[in-house]
Order: structure tokens, then C-alpha cells, then sequence
């Protein structure tokens, strides 16, 4: 069933940042006749009634511009639904709602032949209807939004634009990253990338003095240069689709790569990436550590001593200085075992993420093995430390950690439990419980 | 009304990382400087990510606290160019169109080869960089082909070295024993499923086998003979395709095949693979069908499966469960002519093996 009323009814923002839908008579005077009807007897297509109205608002007629403010109404809609989406799938770990997206995005002023370039009008202005439906044009595009790309990027999510993908991709990996294309096909993107290359990418080279800027969208002129003798907006929506399919091959990618990190992985602190010791292993005899174990154990105080010192000397330097606030944290997790989430909004800091990046538990850990292993270096002369395989060593840090990651004897977790420290985390380590008594001392 | 979908890979965002480095102005503007007097497009493009890649590498190594040297006077080449100590790194730095495969030039790994080869995700637009991964140079020995080639794709997946443990390397392992490393007894296997070449499996149809297949230890089928064809003593194989059959699984007589003994975690398992063209309305096409048994006289591990993937994503997939009385198990994909094809046999919680992709160049 098609809600028509999207056609009249503008999605936006109240003086007080409320959303609501914004009326507009004139407009469903003039739509309600002409296209209600068949849209909602289905005898005519959305896409069929959205070109219509998009051919009538390029036009000089006197119905071109409430031609257009039935497509802008109806494109708010999907921006909103855009804005939702996002919220939805990341507001949560990133601390924003979908109301922090609306001021970005909905910001049609409404007025009828506007001239402000909000959002909905540059979605029609850049819109070639060859190339594809206006509800994907305006998601890409809305996704692609400068504004909404910004807020993102301050809450530590960093979204490629379709320029910065054309710019690093070079010609020889397009035959794999577009493996449905033809013969035909692939020559055209070939040769439209490199004339986009020796355009944009040169022109980027030039301009950039010493920090970057992100991509811009590229220029009428820059266009023209790219195909001489075709409307800008055609190769401008051509570039768009070219990026969105190279788009598809860098998630795929990145999907079943070590290139994709997720969070949970970092804040739960286990180690996902290095492979987990195998049985095998842990049950081989192991001398090294069956030798050194109590020995790790006992001077894992002075290795997370030094650890915690060379963090807060780093972390001094910045500016602000950021120890205390790195002290804090320690404490809030590994003594207290907040969440990263409760942590951030305790501190001040933005997010989740920000909190991870100060934690650096997994980096943290190793620091520890380092430690101790140089130490140990220094202290027993002997070959086989001297010259041990990088398997072997890569077999004893991990076993290592997985010493630190160990849960604590029984007494130990009913004391957690009644501290009210949640399933699944490492509060309840060795590590954690040293690391707490530690970085609680007064001496440090 | 369609709204649009918008899955978190759709929106393909990068969430900061512990190991995101916010480039310097110090490094972007050596990077940007060092690179203006490179004439060619395309390699100056390369170069400038390139040259990130290196200063980015450094700075998180010196957070690390890690002193790291490269020379600022010359634009930094695919080869050595970064050390730490008696380390000798290659940074490789990876744009913004992510790809399944690094090549590593062979001047970074002939004489003075290095160490380790890191590789860096280069974001270039926002100034950051992260280090993603690590490969070290005997991991390298393993993987490569007594062959003298430019270069080497090396799968990304092989890179299996964290950042962590690029660290642990870096201060506690002594660099000599990453160059000449005692050979582990265990590398025979691992050798031969590595994802080096592509198998031509057109060529079976003319009754050959490529170089790679050989190397693989592929063996030609004998060409298939009708069912009520009399013989002594019936192939395995034969036995399989008739109950097949039984079962409106028709494989054509113009099908031809090849076969490879595989040890899946002790079990001796004999992967059969039948290809034959086939034209779909006015598109040459290609079919694969595989079928996975036990070697003769030996049971298959059961939960064992067989996993065909394009460049995406897996196409088809089937293990072998307790319900059924088959001994084997088999997955059929079909494919235009340049499409490849990935084989993965695994057991539940324990090793998967990839198999080098399968191609169809038409005879």
C-alpha cells in the first residue's frame, strides 16, 4: 500500500527540534488529481509517478516548482528512514540517537522554488533518472552526505567516500573487484577511471598541503575534463556507480579479512585475532612454562607496574594530558568492572571507542609478556631462549595471555559476583585482579 | 514502498581501532612532499599511500615504544623500507579499494629480504592509518613457489601475525632466527593447499592437466563410459555417479574429472571433481561438480563439509550428518567462463582446508 501522503507531507524539524509532518495543501491540491488516484489503485508505479514529477520540475513550466516539492516531501521521507536506520545499527556502541542526524539531514527550509541547497535539493540536482531509481539515488547519496559524514567521523566512525575508493583503486583490479561486468563494460570503466584518475587524483595531489581534506564531490569542471562532450550530471552519476560496485567488492573483503575489527572484540579484551591455543599445545609437556609459570605469576606486580608507567608517561604528553583520566579508567574497569559504555559516560569522553583506544587492553597485555620475557631473557643464559623459533615464541605469549585471561579461583569469583561484575568480561582475571591492586597502590 | 536497507557493511563503516594511528602533520606532509617529483599517475598515487603507510608505521611504533628508522629523503619503494633495529620491515600499505590479496615485490624478499612485511590499512582522506596485520618472512618461505617471479600475491588470509605480536617479535625475538628458520615437520600439508595458483580445470576436458594441478597432486579420471557399460572391475567413482543418477542427479558424459587424496586431520579423504560446459540460453557457462568421499577401504569423519564459494561468498555448501545412509558428500555450482572457484573441506570446531580456486579456460 503506498502512502501517498508522503507526496504533500514534508518530513521536518520543529523550531524546538521536534520532527513532524509538515502539511503542504497546495501540493496535494495538485498532486491528489493527477497521481493519487492511480498510485493507490496501483495502476501506475511509484518509479513511473517520480519520473513524471522529476521531468515536470526540470521543465520551465509553471508546474515544475510544486512538481518539486512533491519530491522533496516524498525524499524526506527517506532520508528520515535513513537517519533511523543509522541510529538503530549504531547509536548505541557510538552514544547518539537518530535525532542527532535529523539537524544534518532534514534541513528543506520548505519553501516552494527554494533556492536553499539543502540536502533534498542537491539529491535532484545531481539525480540522472538513466542511471537509477531516485530511493537508491537519495540513499547514496544521504549516506555519502558531507554533514552526517563529519558527525560520524567525531564519534570515531570513519565513512570512505566514492572518490577516496576510485582514487586508491588502480586500474588491473577492476576485472576482480567486477566480475559481472562484460568484456564492453570493463573497457568503459577502465577508461572512465583513469580519465577520473588523471583529473581528480592529480588535482588532489596539488592541493593537498600536508592534511587532508575529505573528497569533495568532483567539480562541473573537473567532470567536463573527465568526459569532454557528456552532461556532468551523467558522469557524475557514473563515477557514483562505479564507486558504489567497487564499494560492494571492499565490504565483501572486509567482511571475511582481519581488515574488519569489531569492537566487541577489543572491549570484552580477548584476543580474537591471534588463534586460540590449541588443546594439542596445552596439553604437550611443556617444560617452559610448567618451569615458569609461578615465576610469572609472582613478578606479574612489577610488569603491570612498569606497563601502567609507560602508558601514564605517554599519555602526559597529550595534550591535555590524559593520565589521570587513563588511571581512572583502569580503575573503573578492572576494579570496579564497568562497562566501556558506563566508563565513557562517567569521564566525559565521547564514546565506547574512545575509552577502548585509552584501554589498549589487548596491546596492554602483551606489553606484559614483553616485559617479563626480556626480563627473563636477561636473566637465564640460556640457548634455548636465545634462539627460540617464532612459533615457539608466538606459543608461549599466547600461553601467557591466556594465563593473564584466566579466571581466579572460586573465593576470587564469588567476591566478583557479589561486586556485581557482569558475565563475559575480564574483571574476574588474574590479570585484572593484579592490575587493579596494582594501579590502586599509593605508590603509583 | 521501498525504504531503503541498510545492513552495517552496506553503510561500510570503519570504527576507530586501538590500533588507528592519527597521522602527524610532520608525516602527511613528508608524505605529500615526497611524491610530487614522481611523473606517472599511478605510481605517484601508490607511492603517496605508500609513503603514509611507512610514517604511519612508525609513529605506532613509537607509541609503542619502538624507535623506527626510514630514509626522508627518498620516496619509499616496495621493497625494505623501514627498520627497527636489526629489523628490516616492508610496509605494505592497502587503499580504500580493500582486496583479498597483497603483492609483495620480489625485492623485498630476495637477498635483502625482510623480516617481517606489515600491512597497513591506509586511510587517506582522514589522515589515519591502522596496522592491521603481519606476515614474517619464513611464514612467507612456506607459502612461495620455487618459482623467480616480479612479485607475489600473497591471500590476505595468510597474513596471520597481530599487531601484538609484531611487537612481541620486535622486542624479543632475535631477527636471525626469522631468516633461517629450523623447518618444522609439519609444513609438507600445508605447503601443498596453499591458494598460489589457479587449477585450469578446461584443460581436463581435453584430457590434461595444467602444471598447477600436477603440482597439486591431481590425478585425470578416466572419460566416463555409460551406465550399462560392461566392466570388470568398476571405478569408485562410477559406483557414486550411478546412485546419483538414481537420484535425478545427472552428471553428462562429456564430463570430465579429476580426483586428489586429501588427509582431513587424519582422515584419508579422496575429493572428486567433474567439470563439463554448458550453454544457458546464449551464455557459455561452465559447471563444477564435486563430490568428497572417504579413499577406498576408509569412513568418512562425519559433520565433515564441502563448501564452494565464488569471490563473495559460499555457493554452495553440504556435510555429511547422521541421517543419511551416503558415505560421501557433494556440492554442484555453476559458473560463467572467467568465474572462479573456491573449495573448502572442514570439520566442525576443528581445521578447514582451502583448495587452490578451480578456473574453466574453454579448450
Amino acid at each position: 500500500m503506498v502512502d501517498i501522503s508522503r507526496y504533500w507531507q514534508m518530513m521536518a524539524l520543529t523550531a524546538a527540534g521536534r520532527l513532524q509532518r509538515q502539511d503542504f495543501p497546495d501540493a496535494q491540491r495538485w498532486f491528489q488529481p493527477q497521481f493519487g488516484q492511480s498510485l493507490e489503485a496501483e495502476t501506475r508505479s511509484e518509479r513511473d509517478c517520480q519520473q513524471t514529477l522529476w521531468t515536470l520540475s526540470q521543465t520551465n513550466g509553471e508546474d515544475a516548482p510544486i512538481a518539486q516539492l512533491c519530491l522533496r516531501c516524498w525524499l524526506s521521507h527517506q532520508i528520515e528512514a535513513v537517519c533511523s536506520q543509522l541510529a538503530r545499527q549504531f547509536g548505541e556502541t557510538y552514544s547518539f540517537t537518530a535525532a542527532d542526524l535529523w539537524p544534518l539531514t532534514l534541513d528543506d527550509d520548505g519553501q516552494i522554488a527554494s533556492t536553499y541547497p539543502s540536502l533534498t535539493m542537491q539529491i535532484l540536482a545531481k539525480y540522472d533518472p538513466s542511471q537509477s531509481a531516485l530511493g537508491t539515488w537519495a540513499s547514496r547519496l544521504t549516506k555519502s552526505h558531507p554533514s552526517l559524514n563529519r558527525f560520524f567521523m567525531e564519534q570515531g566512525l570513519y565513512r570512505i567516500s566514492p572518490w577516496a575508493i576510485l582514487n586508491d583503486t588502480r586500474i588491473p583490479q577492476l576485472p576482480k573487484a567486477l566480475p559481472h561486468l562484460s568484456q564492453s563494460e570493463l573497457a568503459a570503466a577502465s577508461q572512465l577511471l583513469s580519465a577520473y584518475h588523471r583529473v581528480y587524483r592529480s588535482d588532489r595531489l596539488k592541493q593537498r598541503q600536508g592534511r587532508a581534506r575529505r573528497c569533495i564531490d568532483p567539480t562541473d569542471e573537473q567532470l567536463q575534463q573527465i568526459v569532454p562532450n557528456e552532461v556532468p550530471n551523467l558522469v557524475f552519476a557514473r563515477l557514483h556507480d562505479l564507486a558504489d560496485q567497487l564499494r560492494q567488492y571492499r565490504i565483501a573483503v572486509r567482511r571475511r579479512t582481519p581488515l574488519t575489527q569489531s569492537l566487541d572484540s577489543t572491549e570484552s579484551g580477548v584476543a580474537n585475532l591471534s588463534s586460540p591455543v590449541s588443546d594439542d599445545a596445552e596439553q604437550s609437556q611443556d617444560d617452559f612454562l610448567q618451569r615458569y609459570r609461578t615465576r610469572f605469576i609472582t613478578s606479574l606486580d612489577q610488569a603491570i607496574e612498569q606497563t601502567i608507567q609507560t602508558y601514564s608517561v605517554t599519555y602526559q604528553k597529550r595534550k591535555p594530558p590524559q593520565d589521570r583520566v587513563y588511571r581512572q579508567a583502569l580503575t573503573l574497569f578492572h576494579c570496579q568492572g564497568l562497562s566501556m559504555g558506563v566508563i565513557a559516560k562517567q569521564l566525559g569522553l565521547t564514546n565506547q571507542v574512545k575509552v577502548t583506544r585509552l584501554l589498549q587492553l589487548k596491546q596492554f597485555r602483551a606489553k606484559v609478556c614483553i616485559y617479563w620475557l626480556t626480563q627473563l631473557k636477561a636473566q637465564v643464559q640460556t640457548d634455548a631462549l636465545q634462539h627460540i623459533s617464532a612459533d615457539r615464541l608466538t606459543e608461549i605469549a599466547q600461553q601467557l595471555d591466556h594465563i593473564l585471561l584466566e579466571e581466579t579461583d572460586s573465593v576470587m569469583a564469588e567476591a566478583a559476583s557479589e561486586a556485581q561484575i557482569p558475565k563475559n568480561r575480564t574483571a574476574n582475571s588474574v590479570f585484572s585482579r593484579r592490575l587493579c591492586k596494582t594501579v590502586s597502590a599509593p605508590a603509583i | 514502498m521501498n525504504t531503503p536497507s541498510l545492513g552495517i557493511q552496506q553503510f561500510d563503516v570503519i570504527p576507530l581501532s586501538t590500533d588507528t594511528v592519527m597521522l602527524s602533520t610532520a608525516s602527511t606532509q613528508w608524505a605529500t612532499d615526497i611524491c610530487q617529483d614522481i611523473p606517472d599517475g599511478d605510481s605517484q598515487w601508490q607511492t603517496f599511500l605508500r609513503a603514509l603507510a611507512v610514517a604511519g608505521a612508525q609513529q605506532w611504533l613509537d607509541a609503542a615504544g619502538l624507535v623506527s628508522t626510514y630514509p626522508k629523503n627518498i620516496a619509499p619503494a616496495s621493497e625494505v623500507n623501514l627498520t627497527v633495529g636489526d629489523y628490516r620491515l616492508c610496509v605494505l600499505p592497502m587503499g580504500g579499494l580493500s582486496d583479498d590479496t597483497v603483492r609483495i615485490s620480489a625485492a623485498a624478499v630476495g637477498e635483502q629480504a625482510a623480516h617481517l612485511y606489515v600491512l597497513v590499512d591506509v586511510q587517506e582522506e582522514v589522515d589515519q592509518v591502522r596496522v592491521v596485520t603481519g606476515l614474517r618472512h619464513d611464514q612467507l618461505r612456506q607459502l612461495l613457489p620455487d618459482s623467480t617471479a616480479q612479485g607475489y600475491d600473497i591471500p590476505l588470509e595468510r597474513f596471520t601475525v597481530t599487531p601484538e605480536q609484531l611487537l612481541l617479535y620486535l622486542n624479543c625475538l632475535d631477527s636471525e632466527t626469522i631468516l633461517q628458520p629450523t623447518v618444522p615437520d609439519h609444513i609438507g600439508e600445508m605447503v601443498e593447499t596453499i591458494a598460489m595458483g589457479v587449477v585450469n580445470a578446461g584443460k581436463w576436458l581435453q584430457g590434461e592437466l595444467d602444471t598447477i594441478a600436477e603440482q597439486l597432486a591431481w590425478e585425470l579420471l578416466p572419460p566416463l563410459t555409460p551406465a550399462q557399460g560392461f566392466r570388470p572391475v568398476k571405478a569408485e567413482i562410477e559406483d557414486i555417479i550411478e546412485e546419483l543418477a538414481s537420484q535425478d542427479i545427472a552428471i553428462p558424459q562429456r564430463a570430465r574429472g579429476a580426483f586428489k587424496e586429501i588427509n582431513m586431520a587424519g582422515f584419508p579423504c579422496r575429493l572428486y571433481a567433474l567439470v563439463w560446459p554448458l550453454m544457458t540460453g546464449d551464455i557459455p557457462e561452465w559447471s563444477l561438480f564435486l563430490i568428497l568421499g572417504p579413499t577406498p577401504g576408509e569412513t568418512l569423519p562425519l559433520g565433515i563439509e564441502l563448501t564452494v564459494s565464488d569471490q563473495q561468498e559460499p555457493l554452495s555448501r553440504s556435510a555429511l550428518t547422521q541421517e543419511t545412509a551416503v558415505t560421501y558428500v557433494y556440492a554442484q555450482v555453476i559458473g560463467y567462463w572467467q568465474e572462479q572457484f573456491v573449495v573448502a573441506i572442514g570439520l566442525p570446531n576443528g581445521p578447514t582446508i582451502n583448495l587452490p580456486p578451480f578456473r574453466f579456460e574453454a579448450p
